[in-house]
């Protein structure tokens, strides 16, 4: 305590008193003649005023202190690049980590979600596959769960202000809300026991696109539509952070089925259908109990349902993820690669800062020999150096948070981001994003700031006081340092190369879709009277050049596609009598396959004779050909719906994409749509020129023929096919721009190294051109050191390129793991910034005089 | 530079050689130094970079207070002194150093 008082005393003061104290010792000495020794002057203050300390504290900040008179003052030429790099990195993992968290990390904004668990079905050919509503309701009791709600999305059209809309839904279990413990932002939200007749509530995003914010919006009423119309109260509107449970979407209304029901004119029976496997099952964990648990009594139920009902359970299994798990496997490779790309942009920021420390230390060599000669031990020496590191990292920390700010500000103009986290504005800087931050850097500062601190704090200093250059033979750090920096940049910009490569491909490569003009029109059914009139009417229109029709356009994003459970009947495994299968299809119009490019690989396309009265014909994708047929001409063969419809097999055609571009094609079947009629469908037009130019002609079209037409959706497949590709190019776009990123980093880091080295050998320059060496051979010569350290680098980095491109195999389309030119051009770039970054100095050394040189210490 | 080296202190003595000397009287850190000097027969000199540090640390132990006085030629000086928690110190360390020195010679004496 006492010591704790006196400690408290100025430290000014004691450092006065007790210089006062020593010269008065001094002084009587020398008075005397005395031949009392003298230690070590610096020494003894240190160790007399470390005992008044609170040590390493008071240390620590004194070392901050003289780093930031030593940094600001003495070395702004390197502590600015140094910083710029750092905050250039730290503010570009901070933005990607913003996206990535907005897009999948960000926890559902519920009651407890460390207990929520989610409820999948796999199969052989599936896995994370929804359950039927019967599974459900046996899973919602198993003793783990406390309880269990089912969702299952769906589409309607909202009828307001005189024009359609489509609107999405979640049509959910009543108890939903109540198990995730999700309040209204405003008004209610079902399930609380009250019955008031159908009751929906809107999503935050829906709420603004929809009513403008409308806040007495509650109570009011809906007009729906899905079949049949239908009032609907609004109960309320859900918060901004909930979104839809896959972690990324939004939806616009939750409903109960009963809701749906009353605007779809009753599915009774789908809650009993063990084929409708479209629900997704959330479930909430007892507090004692654990998903290891759960998942061993899920798979007991499914040994059980396996063999109460065969014809659906048969090799069906559960499987209970943790909400934490779902959410890194939505994640998956795009946010691990993001994550690796990160992490490589950070290195390659690390290793500059390191080299740009190195390089202060060797220039500061005499100042901590001198330091050392009088006192200061080496551990005094590194912590010094260390403080200058931590002060870099926290004045780039600074700059970082203002980069951040402005990319995460900056990206969603660039880059379309996914719409809901848009919407939603997941894509922000916040706590989350601060504490990522903040380990980021305190990593950084390990990183870089141990390599300068050792150095320097290193056994050699005597060597260096008397001015030795490095040892020969052994490559010196800061160059070892800059090898390391173009092995990842080479992992970098091959990354970069492949994906723009990937995005190029499926900009002008082959998609499975010809890159036709063409127009589509989403109508519903129910208010057209006859299809073939309209086909005909809108065949004379001008600049139409083919007019036909599909249930849903190829890439339109409903969702899958539809599937239905077949049999296949004569086949071994999927025979009359087998488990049936499901199966994704289309209904078309004869000249669908022409119009999107779809190519025919045996057998025949659909006919005109095709029709109403015709037999029943399918066409078959060459996936669901080598699925089921591997062996076999499947031409002749039959499908059949357990519904009891069959369709001969008539031709196989190539693979189309259903959802998006680059997809694994999987089975897929065509029927002809006047044979198997939907209760919407959408039409195609190809058209001369820009579809686009033709929307108001074909909308004037339609209303003449029934005014409610002219409320049809219009999209072309153009639109279309970028925006179900699009995961392509955001990826090129945000790889991209942190390999431009990366290469500037490089760029700074080999300028530096180079420029060093040749400083180094400015007196071995002055002896070759006194001897007659001209300034271009020296020039050349130091770009040659430029060029061997990069291509000695890029051998280097080859494997890790190469591991990276393995990593990222199922982002990129069109292009293989493997594929030299973008391998190629990431090194040749690496070549053309190398000889940039030695361009000044060669300039310089060029230049070399040789009498200054020499003289020159 | 001394010509023969001064035999190193044993850790601790130097604290009560530096008491011990203060029981004559409020002392400068020199004085202290030729005390010791001079009471050991010019034989124990006391560098000054191991005296200030031992004068800091037993002050903040509360062994010996300062303050700033003038010396004898009118400079500026800060003199110790022995407070009573010091006092109790030297007898502790008095016993210890006599019962350490004894065994010492005992050994050595064999």
């Amino acid at each position: 305590m006492r010591r704790f008082w006196l400690k408290l005393k100025s430290r000014r003061r004691i450092d006065e008193e007790l210089e006062e104290e020593l010269a008065f010792h001094r002084a009587m000495a020398a008075e005397r003649g005395n031949p009392i020794p003298l230690g070590k002057p610096l020494a003894i203050r240190e160790q007399s005023l470390d005992l008044w300390r609170f040590q390493w504290l008071e240390d620590f900040w004194q070392d901050l202190r003289y780093g930031w008179r030593e940094r600001m003052h003495r070395r702004l030429a390197v502590t600015a690049p140094a910083v710029l790099s750092l905050a250039l990195g730290i503010g570009a993992s901070v933005a990607i980590f913003c996206y990535l968290d907005g897009l999948y990390l960000r926890p559902l904004p519920v009651a407890e979600p460390e207990r929520l668990a989610h409820v999948f079905a796999d199969t052989d050919r599936q896995i994370r596959g929804t359950l039927s509503y019967p599974e459900f309701g046996e899973l919602a009791r198993l003793p783990s769960f406390s309880g269990a709600a089912a969702a299952q999305g769906r589409g309607a059209r909202l009828l307001a202000n005189g024009e359609d809309q489509l609107v999405s839904i979640y049509c959910v279990s009543e108890n939903f809300f109540q198990l995730l413990g999700v309040r209204a932002q405003l008004g209610r939200v079902f399930g609380s026991g009250d019955r008031d007749g159908p009751g929906v509530v809107l999503g935050h995003s829906a709420w603004l696109r929809l009513f403008g914010g409308d806040p007495s919006i509650a109570g009011k009423s809906l007009r729906l539509s899905r079949g049949i119309a239908g009032n609907v109260t609004v109960l309320g509107v859900l918060p901004a952070e909930f979104r839809d449970l896959t972690g990324s979407g939004d939806r616009d209304l939750w409903m109960p089925p009963e809701t749906f029901e009353a605007i779809s004119g009753g599915a009774r029976e789908e809650f009993e259908d063990r084929y409708n496997t479209s629900y997704y099952v959330l479930a909430r964990l007892r507090p004692e109990a654990t998903v290891r648990q759960a998942q061993a009594e899920a798979e007991a139920l499914h040994r059980r349902l396996a063999g109460d009902y065969p014809a659906t359970n048969t090799r069906r299994r559960f499987t209970v993820l943790s909400d934490f798990d779902y959410r890194m496997e939505n994640a998956g490779t795009t946010g691990l690669v993001l994550f690796g790309i990160v992490l490589m942009v950070m290195a390659i920021a690390c290793v500059n800062v390191s080299n740009l420390l190195l390089g202060a230390v060797e220039s500061r060599q005499r100042e901590l020999a001198v330091r050392a000669a009088i006192g200061a031990g080496p551990w005094r020496i590194a912590r010094q150096l260390f403080a200058e590191s931590v002060l870099l990292g926290g004045l780039a920390a600074i700059a970082g948070a203002g980069v951040a700010y402005l990319l995460v500000a900056l990206i969603p103009a660039v880059i379309d981001l996914p719409e809901q986290t848009r919407a939603l504005q997941l894509f922000r800087v916040d706590a989350r994003a601060a504490v990522f931050a903040f380990s980021v850097l305190v990593l950084t500062i390990l990183l870089f700031g141990i390599a300068p601190a050792w150095i320097g704090s290193g056994a050699n200093l005597t060597g260096r006081l008397k001015g030795a250059g490095a040892g020969p033979g052994r490559l010196p750090v800061r160059d070892r340092l800059a090898l390391l920096q173009v092995a990842v940049s080479l992992a970098l910009l091959t990354a970069a190369s492949l994906l723009m490569a990937s995005f190029l491909e499926t900009r002008s490569g082959d998609i499975g879709l010809a890159r036709k003009n063409v127009l589509n029109a989403w109508l519903s059914r129910q208010q057209v009277p006859a299809e073939r009139p309209m086909l005909e009417r809108l065949q004379a229109l001008p600049g139409v050049r083919e007019v036909s029709l599909a249930f849903r356009a190829p890439l339109s994003g409903s969702g899958g596609g539809l599937s239905m459970p077949v049999h296949l009947p004569g086949h071994g495994e999927f025979g009359a009598g087998q488990p049936p299968v499901a199966i994704k299809y289309n209904s078309v119009g004869q000249r669908y396959f022409g119009m999107m490019g779809v190519r025919l690989l045996r057998g025949r396309l659909f006919e005109d004779s095709d029709d109403e009265r015709g037999a029943k014909v399918a066409v078959i994708s060459e996936a669901m050909s080598r699925r089921f047929w591997p062996n076999d001409d499947p031409v002749g063969k039959r499908i059949a719906a357990a519904e009891g419809a069959a369709w001969v097999i008539v031709g196989v055609v190539s693979d189309a994409p259903i959802n998006s571009v680059g997809e694994i094609p999987e089975p897929y079947f065509y029927t002809v749509w006047w044979q198997n009629p939907m209760g919407e469908f959408t039409l195609l037009l190809e058209t001369e020129g820009a579809p686009a130019r033709l929307i108001p002609l074909v909308r004037a079209a339609l209303r003449q023929m029934d005014s409610k037409l002219e409320q049809a959706q219009f999209s072309t497949m153009e639109e279309l096919i970028a925006a179900r590709g699009s995961r392509y190019r955001r990826a090129a776009q945000l790889v991209s721009g942190l390999g431009v990123l990366g290469i500037i980093l490089t760029a700074i880091g080999l300028y530096g190294v180079i420029a060093r080295n040749a400083a180094l050998r400015r007196r071995e320059i002055g002896i070759r051109m006194a001897l007659g060496a001209g300034g271009g051979e020296t020039a050349r010569m130091i770009a040659m050191r430029a060029l061997q350290l990069t291509a000695a680098g890029i051998a280097l980095g080859l494997p890790l390129a190469m591991l990276t491109a393995h990593a990222m195999r199922s982002m990129l389309f069109g292009v293989g793991e493997w594929h030299p030119p973008s391998f190629f051009a990431a090194a040749l770039l690496l070549l053309i910034v190398a000889i940039g970054a030695a361009w000044l100095p060669a300039v310089r050394a060029a230049h070399v005089d040789p009498v200054l040189a020499m003289k020159v210490e | 530079m001394a010509k023969s080296p001064s035999p190193a202190l044993l850790q601790g003595t130097l604290d009560l050689l530096i008491l011990h000397a203060l029981q004559r009287g409020p002392m400068h850190g020199y004085a202290i130094a030729q005390t010791i000097h001079l009471l050991s027969d010019e034989v124990l000199r006391v560098e000054e970079g191991s005296l200030y540090p031992a004068l800091h640390r037993l002050e903040l132990d509360g062994a010996i207070s300062s303050s700033w006085g003038v010396s004898d030629n009118n400079r500026k000086a800060k003199y110790y002194e022995v407070t009573r928690r010091g006092r109790k110190l030297i007898a502790a360390q008095q016993r210890t150093w006599s019962t350490l020195s004894a065994a010492v010679d005992r050994v050595l004496a064999r």
